[in-house]
């Protein structure tokens, strides 16, 4: 479904992503693993065309997507729940998952939308007038999540969803992301705590310094463990080539 | 000095507050939204009035009788689409082009742009250089409400800025088109990335600030009943130093820093003796305070609020 072909990408003179070729296929949960500064954000970002991918190329089912500007690709049906979460501070919960679902134009499919989230997080229910900024790490988590699925999109890209997290609320994140996958909603997901990132994922990817260092295959089905094993041994996978941002 | 005349000024002060408060409102949006000070909104307030001074001349020349509420309320529509106009012209060309570039840019091309206005008006307009009486576009008749005399036009003044600042909260708050500008102030990336369009946000919020400014501009030829080229200037200083003391990109604080700015001149010139004479200090006097004491604003958030 998305496929990235050799995508390399800089800031300024410094390179970030070196020749990276991912796939994630219809309707799998692929994760993309990597320590600091590996490049995992820069990724998401090249994905959604908001950094530059000065080789190779970004196909979304079957079409090219680098080159697009950033509104067409969430539209083409590519959502993302952004690192550090990101929801709108001072809005409510209600008119943060309206922001989410801005490109659908039927009310009804929004309402529709909108009663799954409230299914999927009934705590964003109970909190739907609450202003976004005063709520826990946790429930942000939950309305960024929610916020992504209100444009009923075909790939959720996930940005490290469990960082500063509760180790309870880690476990309820997960659960959720197995349970919108299973509803048909294909993942990819990035992390750095990535021992139950891989367990729960069909596929897994190793990112250090730019580079794709390891890949889990079909074929053998060892290499995802292969993968949990170099990555959780080195602990680290990169050092910080990404500037700070 | 006797009740009635205290009354009076009142009035006189909320008039000229609520013509500092649209040009605040200009102001705040664009710093909120885009982030950028835009020095040529004064001059969007002056070709406000000089566009109105030609739309009510072609107007009445085509036939549409002088003082009459039809006149007003074309001309009021067309300084808006002017204003609008302006505002969306000077994004695309001067604003979008910059954005990427050190905000002194943005400072110095729309100091730029404001000069080029204003000469623009002195040289091209019919006898530009020269104050000009503006029409009396719509006549009503004084009244007394308990002993005080109430000018009408200050009346209509008013209820007009009420009308269009009401507007926009209604826009901001309740609708999504101000969902999508909240959203866009609050975080311009994370808006960009569930898909709004933060280039048309950008432009529209450009068109919505300058056609209030506009009719800023219309306002004050109404009730001074004389615009100049000149105008634009120390008006646009003192909705941004309104938009200041309102806490720089928050709406409400604008009005509320128009409405403080209109008030203390009023009553400076009022209670000073010879207080006419610092009319145009007081305002800055103000926001020198405002800077120093609170710089935060009137609701006293550290951090700018945006919209």
């Amino acid at each position: 479904m998305l496929k990235i072909n050799t995508v390399s990408t800089a800031y300024g003179s410094i390179p970030v992503l070196k020749d990276v070729s991912i796939h994630v296929p219809r309707g799998s949960i692929t994760c993309l693993l990597g320590s600091n500064g590996a490049g995992k954000t820069t990724m998401i970002k090249t994905i959604l065309g908001l950094v530059p991918a000065l080789t190779g190329e970004i196909i979304f089912n079957g079409k090219k997507i680098n080159g697009l500007s950033t509104e067409d690709i969430v539209k083409s049906g590519i959502a993302v729940v952004p690192e550090g979460r990101r929801v709108f501070p001072k809005m409510t919960v209600w008119e943060n998952l309206q922001i989410g679902a801005c490109n659908i134009k039927d009310k009804g499919k929004i309402q529709n939308s909108l009663d799954k989230v409230f299914t999927l997080f009934p705590r964003l229910g109970e909190r739907r007038s609450q202003n976004a900024g005063t709520m826990s790490g946790g429930e942000q988590q939950m309305l960024a999540m929610g916020r992504a699925l209100m444009s009923q999109p075909q790939i959720m890209l996930m940005d490290e969803p469990s960082l500063g997290l509760a180790p309870l609320m880690v476990n309820e994140i997960f659960r959720t992301i197995d349970e919108i996958s299973k509803e048909g909603t294909t993942v990819l997901l990035i992390e750095q705590n990535g021992f139950k990132a891989i367990q729960m994922s069909h596929y897994a990817y190793l990112l250090q310094k730019g580079r794709i260092i390891l890949e889990s295959t079909d074929s053998d089905p060892a290499s995802k463990e292969k993968i949990k094993e170099v990555y959780l041994k080195h602990g680290t996978g990169g050092n910080s080539s990404e500037p700070n941002e | 000095m006797t009740g009635e005349l205290i009354i009076q000024q009142l009035l006189n002060a909320l008039s000229l507050g609520v013509m500092y408060s649209l040009m605040a409102v200009g102001f705040t949006l664009f710093f909120g939204v885009i982030e950028v000070i835009n020095f040529a909104h004064g001059e969007v307030f002056m070709l406000g009035a000089f566009g109105a001074l030609a739309a009510s001349g072609i107007l009445i020349s085509a036939g549409l009788p002088l003082g009459s509420i039809g006149l007003f309320i074309v001309v009021l529509l067309s300084v808006m689409i002017i204003g609008g106009l302006i505002g969306a012209i000077m994004e695309r060309t001067i604003i979008k082009p910059m954005r990427s570039s050190p905000e002194i840019m943005t400072l110095l091309i729309t100091l730029g742009a404001s000069i080029v206005m204003r000469e623009a008006v002195m040289l091209f307009f019919p006898n530009g250089r020269n104050p000009q009486p503006f029409p009396q576009i719509i006549v009503m008749k004084s009244f007394f409400i308990g002993g005080v005399l109430i000018k009408p036009d200050i009346v209509l003044t008013v209820v007009l800025a009420a009308l269009l600042i009401t507007g926009l909260y209604v826009l901001i708050q309740k609708t999504a088109f101000g969902r999508y500008i909240r959203a866009t102030a609050q975080d311009r990336e994370a808006a960009k990335m569930m898909g709004i369009r933060v280039d048309r946000i950008f432009l529209i919020t450009f068109i919505l600030g300058s056609a209030l400014g506009a009719v800023a501009g219309l306002m004050n030829g109404m009730s001074y009943g004389i615009v100049k080229f000149t105008m634009g200037f120390i008006v646009g200083i003192k909705g941004f130093a309104a938009a200041v003391v309102g806490g720089l990109g928050n709406v409400y604080g604008a009005v509320a820093g128009g409405l403080l700015l209109g008030f203390l001149e009023t009553m400076a010139v009022v209670f000073i003796p010879d207080g006419s004479r610092f009319q145009e200090s007081i305002s800055f006097i103000i926001v020198i305070l405002f800077l120093v004491f609170r710089p935060g604003g009137i609701f006293g958030e550290r951090t700018y609020e945006k919209v």
